[in-house]
């Protein structure tokens, strides 16, 4: 009986420091997560985008730059900025 | 070489009788003026009837585009001027970027021309230089004292015989006579004026200031991290004083 309390006692010790070693390896995982986002600058994608208007005469060139986290992003912002352009020319 | 004796018969006419004359000119010009090079071929057509004047040249070499964002809106007929020297008119056609057009007066030949004593013949005809400043560009004219009409190509002209040459000195612009015949062609002055020149130039510097402000108040998107700029650059071929 009293082998058998000593080996439960120490079954319960062995899961416990490894639960605790476990939980220590999530807690240093999340610190890494953490110092990573607060090291790591957003990843930045600038574009360059230029229209030419021209009659006989006058020409009007329109470059908008657009810079953002995504490529997407910042063409679409590029692109907006030349229809914005676009219109105030043409409409 | 088939002109030089059609001119040369002209001009001994001419004295004989003021006709109207249909007058032909090889125009080339640079579309990417003050910003780099694409020369065009154009045909130019100055009618002259006594003392009035129509003037418009027709592109044979077609505009190529850079991208799909280069846009040339180009009509048919292109740089229209029309003159009365009696009334001392000059009205010139402009194209707005909506590809509509419009009559617009302007002064009649304002430019001071320097003429010298330097002469040379051009296809058989005896040309005396002038040099002239027109809004910010320079021009050399040669012109013919044979030939003694005021016309020109375009705004040009005000000299003592016609214009049969005609350049700006970096030549975005040149302009050479081709050919001169008696013409039946008839034409009628536009009297639709929408602009003086000064409205004209004013409602571009609307523009500008539209685009501009515009400009200024672009959105940098829903993120912080967003940033937008615009340049604007406008090129005109005719510069006015702000």
């Amino acid at each position: 009986m009293k082998r058998m309390i000593i080996a439960a006692v120490l079954l319960v010790s062995t899961v416990s420091v490894f639960a605790t070693d476990v939980r220590k390896g999530e807690v240093k995982n999340d610190q890494l997560i953490e110092r990573k986002i607060d090291q790591e600058e957003p990843p930045v994608c600038t574009v360059t985008m230029e229209t030419s208007i021209s009659v006989p005469g006058v020409s009007v060139k329109v470059s908008c730059s657009a810079s953002s986290s995504t490529c997407k992003e910042a063409i679409a912002m590029a692109n907006s900025c030349l229809d914005e352009a676009k219109k105030i020319l043409m409409d | 070489m088939k002109y030089i004796f059609l001119i040369l018969i002209l001009i001994g006419c001419y004295s004989q009788a003021q006709d109207k004359l249909k007058i032909e000119y090889q125009v080339k010009f640079n579309d990417q003026y003050d910003r780099g090079r694409q020369d065009r071929m154009h045909k130019g057509y100055l009618f002259i009837d006594n003392s009035r004047s129509r003037y418009y040249t027709i592109q044979e070499t077609k505009y190529v585009p850079k991208n799909e964002n280069d846009i040339m809106i180009m009509p048919d007929t292109g740089n229209q001027v029309f003159i009365n020297s009696e009334q001392g008119m000059l009205i010139s056609e402009e194209l707005n970027m909506k590809g509509n057009t419009y009559f617009v007066t302007d002064s009649l030949y304002p430019m001071k021309w320097e003429v010298s004593d330097e002469v040379k013949k051009i296809d058989s005809i005896s040309c005396i230089k002038a040099e002239s400043f027109f809004r910010g560009r320079k021009y050399i004219a040669w012109f013919t004292p044979d030939i003694p009409l005021s016309f020109g190509p375009w705004k040009m002209g005000g000299l003592p015989g016609l214009i049969v040459d005609l350049h700006d000195k970096d030549e975005n612009l040149v302009i050479r006579l081709t050919g001169i015949a008696r013409s039946s062609q008839s034409f009628i002055m536009p009297d639709e004026i929408k602009y003086s020149m000064e409205d004209h130039v004013a409602e571009i510097r609307k523009l500008i200031k539209r685009l501009k402000s515009n400009s200024r108040a672009g959105s940098s998107g829903d993120c912080l991290t967003c940033q937008q700029q615009s340049v604007i650059q406008f090129f005109t071929w005719e510069k006015f004083p702000e």
